[in-house]
């Protein structure tokens, strides 16, 4: 598996895949928090709210403590309910009545009071009379009143929430024992209404609903009863007393704005979810662009059982606020992040180009027939090319970190000098640049000629080392010395050529007019050279000229330049030599000649001339009056000197 | 026929249509309004009705309110003004009603227990009153003024005994129930009203002194002034012919409804003369 290389993929590709991870992680952070924040905020309204339900609840309690202890310690209820404990159906219709009459009057003035139920029951928790709905007396409630059968079974007060055939609210019922005699209970309750009036005062802007579960209701209420209720909008399981707010003391409807709430929470996932787990809780839900709250408290019958939930409505400022704050946020947030993008963007693209640049330097470095090493400040090397290895012979980890002045810099005498003195080196102090042929040393000992370009590596003022780009020149001088000699030999015989000898002929008459010193001239010919040529052929006669030349560059001096000046004629000059030496020089070399056999061939002769610089002389007349002696040698004989002495 | 006899037919026509268009869609999607007969309690006299309404709001497709009136008065008032379109109303109520607005038309008249439209109403005392009508001394309560089961109720079963109501004290308590519970206080001695419902109150020892002979029905009656024809006849073809599997979900009709009468109520006339 490759790995995916920084350089290939695209910078915009990058940016815009870092910069949306990046987003999305940030967002989801934000959301989290935001979660979190609202969690809080709900379940404290939550229990806010159950707060709210537990102080009405508790003073609704008290309050009907109170009534029950005024209306049951009247003797007459006693007596009554004495009575009702007769098994003759007309005694229990005479006692029923007289309880009516009793306290038809104090029932009058609890309903002022929002008590809508006072229901006394039998000790074996049938209906006795209930003054909210006298004409319905004598049905069992064992199971539709599980407080009642409490009740009358433990002899204890039972308080708390429970539906029943009439009126769903708060109950209280309380055993009635007389002296010992246990004459039945009775019922105090408001309606759900007052406990919503009671809630209201203590939280004015909250609005509430009670749905009611079905399945637990409708088995419970009696047969006319049950037109009143109708399926919530949350679900067909949860019904709503009165929807059309027809009754003449319905509780007012909600709101329009909750209503609307109201309505759109069936679609509401997380209510739904705390509705059908019957789980106290609260959401938030937006409507017409402001945040609700939306608070649900499951409501138990005093035997546990789930059988309404109050929904508590509230407009939810904090939420609101922090609604808010998390969409400034995530707008802040959002715009740093392209702003961080756009810089990643712009450094990934410098980056990009940089190792674009650093790739492409790395082929030319690794591919150009040059050497370049980089120095730092010490001259100690940092970097070699490939070529550098080759050229030099050492391996890379033999370079880097080696001062390349004392390992193979040479200079001048092919010898080493003070590192202050190297040119190369010298540039990273001069801040120059140097160019100039050098001596590289090779590993295996040999000298490399080199053409050297050097300059300073600057980095902001200072400057940090150098790099020097070196290429190895010996084999182009050699070449180039081939050709200069090619230029100024004769390609037979080796000697300086014509040309050649004309121009140093010249100069050494110019400084012979200026120090006035002499200088001598030779020109000499072989004796029948041709008929050596027609006798041998060319090739001896070549052969006899390369004898020639080899005699006289033998016993020359290195000062002395000798020329093959055409055919088989040479011309000898000698720098600092007077007419007599050069007499001399001629006759030994005639001598040499004479006594030298060549091979095939035998012993050949020359006649040579010899003059000297006269004082005015110009090339033309050193050469005509050399030629001229050559030519009386000839003359006079052929192997002989003529010297301007003798003639 | 020339042509601007030709276009002012078609100015008649159109205008005719626009007309009789407007007059059948002046129902279309309102909401009806509902009163039933303040009998009981308000809770269950608007529970009995709502069933009711419930079916013929789905039959109409168009939602039908009920509204709880507690008395007569106010209920003739508002269906004159409009403001009522059904409403539900014993025999002397109607006749009421018919001779003060013109726009009521009667749609049905309620069956009872039995079956029948028609029901009684009865002279009621507590478990500890008096044991006949001869010793009735009075006060009396009634239901309401204009009730059948009222001073109309009260009257007649007096004068069977010779009595005239003129000695007797009456009060009125707006209802049945009122009237049940008010004499099973004792506050009064004896009271009126519907014997259906006052056999209700056994339990608590109410008995019935006198009986009515039986009444035309209670009668559901359409206001003309707010109601097309055709909705008026669509209403009341659904109350006559009541599904079957319709009875057990109502409690106000759910032993159906039968034509409505129009003579067996007008011979009520004659008890008018109680009310001079």
């Amino acid at each position: 598996m490759t790995r995916p290389n920084l350089a290939t993929i695209p910078a915009l590709v990058l940016t815009a895949a870092l910069t949306l991870l990046t987003w999305l992680g940030g967002a989801a952070y934000l959301a989290y928090e935001r979660g979190i924040q609202e969690s809080l905020q709900l379940k404290a309204e939550v229990h806010s709210q159950q707060v709210a339900w537990q102080a009405v609840s508790n003073a609704h309690r008290i309050a009907m403590q109170a009534y029950f202890d005024t209306i049951v310690s009247r003797p007459a209820v006693q007596q009554c309910l004495v009575e009702a404990q007769s098994s003759d159906p007309r005694r229990q219709v005479a006692a029923r009545l007289r309880l009516y009459r009793e306290l038809a009057p104090v029932y009058d003035q609890l309903v002022q009071r929002n008590v809508r139920q006072l229901h006394f029951h039998t000790p074996d928790s049938r209906s006795f009379l209930r003054f909210h709905a006298p004409h319905h007396s004598g049905d069992s409630l064992t199971a539709s009143r599980p407080s009642v059968v409490q009740t009358n079974k433990t002899l204890k007060p039972v308080f708390g929430f429970e539906t029943g055939r009439v009126v769903i609210g708060f109950r209280n019922v309380f055993p009635i024992v007389t002296e010992g005699r246990h004459l039945g209970s009775v019922e105090l309750s408001q309606p759900f209404e007052a406990i919503r009036k009671g809630l209201h005062e203590l939280e004015p802007e909250n609005e509430y609903l009670l749905v009611l579960k079905g399945k637990v209701l409708l088995p419970k209420l009696f047969e006319e009863q049950k037109k009143l209720y109708a399926p919530s909008l949350l679900s067909d399981e949860w019904l709503v007393e009165d929807p059309r707010h027809e009754l003449p003391d319905a509780a007012a409807p909600l709101t329009g704005t909750a209503q609307q709430v109201y309505a759109g929470l069936a679609g509401e996932q997380g209510f739904g979810r705390l509705l059908a787990a019957e789980q106290a809780g609260a959401v938030a839900v937006r409507q017409g662009g402001r945040i609700y709250q939306v608070g649900l408290l499951p409501l138990q019958d005093t035997d546990g059982t789930t059988s309404a939930a109050l929904i508590v409505f509230s407009q939810a400022p904090q939420l609101q606020e922090l609604y808010y704050s998390y969409r400034i946020n995530l707008v802040i947030f959002t715009l740093l992040v392209l702003f961080g993008g756009t810089l990643l963007y712009l450094f990934l693209n410098s980056l990009q180009t940089v190792l674009k640049q650093e790739q492409q330097l790395g082929l030319i470095t690794a591919n150009i027939a040059d050497g370049i090493y980089v120095m730092d400040s010490r001259g100690v090397i940092t970097f070699v090319n490939r070529r550098t290895v080759e050229l030099l012979g050492y391996g890379q980890e033999e370079l880097v970190g080696v001062a390349a002045h004392q390992l193979f810099h040479r200079h001048r005498g092919e010898g080493q000098t003070p590192l202050a003195d190297c040119p190369i080196y010298r540039v990273i102090s001069t801040r120059g640049r140097y160019e100039g042929e050098e001596l590289f040393a090779h590993k295996d000992g040999s000298l490399l000629q080199v053409q050297v370009a050097s300059q300073p590596v600057i980095q902001g003022e200072r400057i940090i080392g150098s790099v020097t780009v070196f290429r190895d020149v010996t084999e182009q001088k050699q070449l180039e010395e081939q050709l200069r000699i090619s230029a100024v030999t004769d390609p037979l015989t080796g000697a300086y050529n014509r040309r050649f000898l004309q121009e140093n002929l010249l100069k050494e008459l110019y400084r012979a007019e200026r120090s006035g010193a002499s200088f001598s001239l030779i020109m000499f010919d072989l004796d029948h050279f041709k008929q050596i040529n027609d006798r041998f052929g060319h090739s001896v006669g070549d052969q006899v000229l390369r004898h020639l030349t080899e005699l006289v560059q033998g016993r020359i001096r290195a000062s002395d330049l000798f020329a093959r000046w055409g055919g088989e004629e040479f011309l000898l000059l000698l720098p600092e030599t007077g007419l007599d030496a050069a007499t001399a020089v001629a006759e030994a070399l005639l001598e040499n000649l004479r006594n030298t056999p060549i091979s095939g061939v035998g012993t050949v002769t020359a006649s040579l001339g010899v003059c000297s610089r006269q004082p005015g002389d110009t090339v033309d007349q050193l050469l005509v009056r050399v030629d001229r002696l050559l030519y009386q040698a000839k003359q006079d004989g052929r192997n002989r000197v003529i010297s301007e002495q003798q003639r | 026929m020339t042509t601007r006899s030709r276009f002012k037919l078609m100015v008649c026509i159109s205008w005719l249509l626009l007309y009789c268009g407007s007059a059948s869609g002046q129902d279309a999607g309102r909401i009806l309004t509902f009163v039933p007969l303040p009998l009981e309690q308000p809770e269950a006299t608007v529970a009995a009705a709502r069933p009711l309404a419930a079916y013929l709001g789905d039959q109409l497709k168009q939602p039908v309110q009920v509204r709880y009136l507690p008395d007569y008065q106010s209920i003739i008032r508002l269906f004159g003004e409009g403001k009522i379109d059904i409403v539900h109303l014993g025999p002397l109520p109607y006749l009421t009603l018919r001779q003060t607005v013109e726009t009521a038309e009667p749609l049905a008249a309620v069956n009872e227990a039995g079956g029948k439209a028609s029901y009684s109403c009865a002279l009621v005392t507590a478990l500890d009153g008096p044991a006949s009508l001869r010793q009735l001394q009075g006060p009396l309560i009634l239901t309401q003024p204009l009730s059948t089961c009222g001073y109309l109720t009260a009257a007649l079963l007096l004068e069977q005994q010779g009595k005239d109501i003129k000695r007797y004290n009456v009060s009125y308590a707006g209802n049945h129930d009122k009237v049940a519970l008010t004499v099973i206080r004792g506050t009064y001695q004896a009271g009126t009203m519907k014997t259906a419902l006052a056999r209700k109150y056994a339990n608590l020892g109410l008995r019935v002194l006198a009986e009515t002979k039986p009444f035309p029905g209670f009668l559901l009656v359409a206001n003309r002034a707010t109601l097309s024809p055709e909705l008026i006849s669509r209403i009341r073809d659904l109350l006559l012919n009541l599904p079957p599997d319709q009875k057990p979900r109502l409690l106000l009709g759910q032993y159906g409804f039968s034509p409505a009468l129009e003579q067996e109520y007008l011979r009520l006339q004659r008890y008018r003369s109680f009310f001079r």
